[in-house]
């Protein structure tokens, strides 16, 4: 029933409705307080927190090593990028030199996991908006993503490959196997997504012109990412601040300019190619070589040599139980994760867990964007605007 | 071409007390609270800064110095391809001023450092906590509360519970 007493002075008459925490297109459990007025979005607040787990403050009392299980569980669509973040942070902070070979494997793993989460982005936000096909599509693709997260880690989703100083053992043929079958028929799944969407005349009308967001309001909001390239901003970390041999790697970075629903979706749909792109070009290029750092002051032994050698047990014991004393000092790491930029802003005082470990989270920062998108727009809407910034609660909240 | 610290020194001479570089080699300035807006806004004004995305804002608890707090702002320069951090001194009972005029995605960020490390903003437009429940007590981030929460029960399993 609309709340007769909740009169504005502009003698507008607008009813409080919380949309969330149980809805399903929040994608997980975000509360939108909206003030409507008939169908118009007047004024619209997130409230978040419902999955704040308090993992900053966890942090603080785990050894560098037990931290990185925990990002998995932050963006848990995007386990690898994440991981890749910590261990960066930590590798920049102890001056850890990581073998080429291990890099080009940590690049062909998040760009498979950036194509894993903008699939559940395109299958999630297509069935937002009616278009069931899509998701059952995607999640066919993913389904073979996930295998070989299973091949590299024995673990589907929270894998914890990446370890400090490299990866935790090199990869499969089994995995090489996977990767190449994945390469070879990526590109006519591809067509497939487009075919179903791009041009799809009930698709365009709900996404075109809506929740628009200009160049300068996606700076001035901190919009990262996808989001931030379909206003028209060129910015890409992968590209302006390299990191992790990227530099080695021939891509586009896509761009639309409209600052749309329709535009995010085509940036994001155009980089499931680019990363099938460097996908290809890793796998074609994988140097040999090891996988994990010799810097022995921080990174454990090989196994076998550890199973021979009393020394080398002693030390991979003590590096696993009592960790390692990264030097005093502080870093901010940020990578490009498939949502945005992702931060790890990591002090130390010298002691073997971290001092400070705070984590910028690309949806915490992107959510903020959406009042001003919803302002003045139909609650249906709000539905496609919700999706097309991508969020994952998870890292919303942490 | 001068570097960021080097303008900075030379425009607000005293107002930026410290300068430096972390571990990554990027450069670090540690400015006074009352300059805060002032600098903020330069570096965001300045053709030749442009430091238009404010891409993090935390805040660091020293538990034992005095200020307590620092407040750490990451700026990125998108067209000179620059990272800056600013760093800002205050105590447990004082304020710093709020940047979410000058950079509306602060609003968020720094409700976030209130919440969990309790520094209030002075100017900030809706200063609630944001992730942990409006009826909290202290702020979680903080080094004297302890990991296992304030009141919550302690959980030990009897007989009767297995």
């Amino acid at each position: 029933m609309p709340n007769e007493t909740n009169i504005t002075p502009g003698n507008l008459r607008t009813m409080t409705l919380n949309m969330g925490p149980q809805h399903p297109s929040t994608h997980g459990v975000l509360r939108l307080e909206l003030e409507l007025d008939g169908e118009i979005v007047h004024s619209c607040r997130p409230h978040i927190g419902y999955l704040h787990t308090g993992v900053e403050k966890e942090a603080e009392y785990k050894t560098y090593h037990q931290v990185t299980p925990m990002t998995d569980r932050l963006d848990y669509l995007s386990p690898m990028s994440n991981n890749l973040c910590h261990c960066m942070a930590v590798e920049q902070l102890c001056g850890i030199e990581v073998p080429k070979r291990a890099q080009y494997i940590r690049v062909m793993l998040t760009e498979l996991t950036r194509i894993a989460s903008h699939l559940v982005w395109l299958g999630t936000s297509a069935m937002d908006l009616g278009a069931m096909t899509v998701f059952l599509y995607c999640f066919r693709e993913r389904e073979m993503i996930l295998d070989m997260y299973e091949e590299v880690s024995g673990v589907r989703m929270m894998s914890s490959y990446f370890r400090i100083g490299g990866l935790r053992e090199d990869i499969t043929p089994g995995l090489i196997e996977k990767v190449r079958e994945f390469v070879r028929i990526f590109p006519d799944r591809w067509k497939e997504y487009d075919g179903l969407l791009t041009k799809n005349p009930i698709f365009m009308n709900r996404t075109k012109g809506l929740g628009i967001m200009s160049a300068e309001d996606a700076v001035a909001y901190g919009l990262t990412g996808p989001s931030l390239r379909g206003s028209g901003v060129k910015w890409d970390l992968r590209k302006d601040a390299p990191y992790c041999s990227y530099e080695d790697f021939d891509f586009e970075i896509p761009v639309e300019t409209n600052g749309d629903v329709y535009s995010r979706y085509m940036v994001r749909l155009r980089e499931l190619l680019e990363s099938w792109k460097i996908v290809k070009q890793a796998l074609e290029n994988l140097p040999e070589g090891p996988v994990m750092s010799d810097n022995r002051k921080y990174c454990p032994p090989p196994k076998p040599e550890a199973k021979k050698n009393m020394e080398q047990l002693i030390h991979h014991f003590l590096l696993y139980s009592e960790g390692f004393k990264a030097p005093e000092g502080e870093v901010y790491s940020a990578v490009e994760a498939p949502k945005g930029e992702l931060g790890c802003y990591l002090v130390s005082d010298g002691s073997n867990k971290p001092y400070r470990w705070h984590w910028r989270g690309p949806s915490f920062v992107n959510l903020q964007s959406l009042p001003v998108m919803a302002k003045g727009r139909y609650i249906a809407d709000l539905v496609a605007m919700i999706g097309s910034i991508d969020i994952v609660l998870g890292e919303v909240d942490r | 071409m001068t570097t960021t610290l080097e303008t900075l020194q030379s425009q607000f001479g005293t107002k930026v007390l410290e300068t430096g570089e972390n571990r990554m080699g990027q450069p670090v300035a540690i400015i006074s609270r009352d300059s805060l807006i002032e600098i903020m806004t330069f570096l965001r004004d300045d053709a030749n800064q442009d430091y238009k995305l404010l891409c993090d804002l935390t805040a660091v608890d020293g538990y034992q110095v005095s200020p307590r707090f620092t407040v750490v702002y990451q700026l990125r320069s998108l067209t000179h391809h620059a990272i800056v951090t600013l760093k800002v001194k205050v105590d447990a009972d004082e304020s710093v001023p709020s940047v979410s005029g000058i950079y509306p995605t602060a609003n968020w960020l720094e409700r976030e450092v209130y919440d969990l490390m309790g520094i209030t903003f002075e100017g900030h437009p809706d200063l609630r906590r944001i992730v942990t429940p409006d009826h909290w007590e202290g702020h979680p981030l903080r080094k004297d509360y302890p990991l296992r929460g304030m009141n919550e029960p302690l959980f030990v399993p009897t007989a009767d519970d297995v």
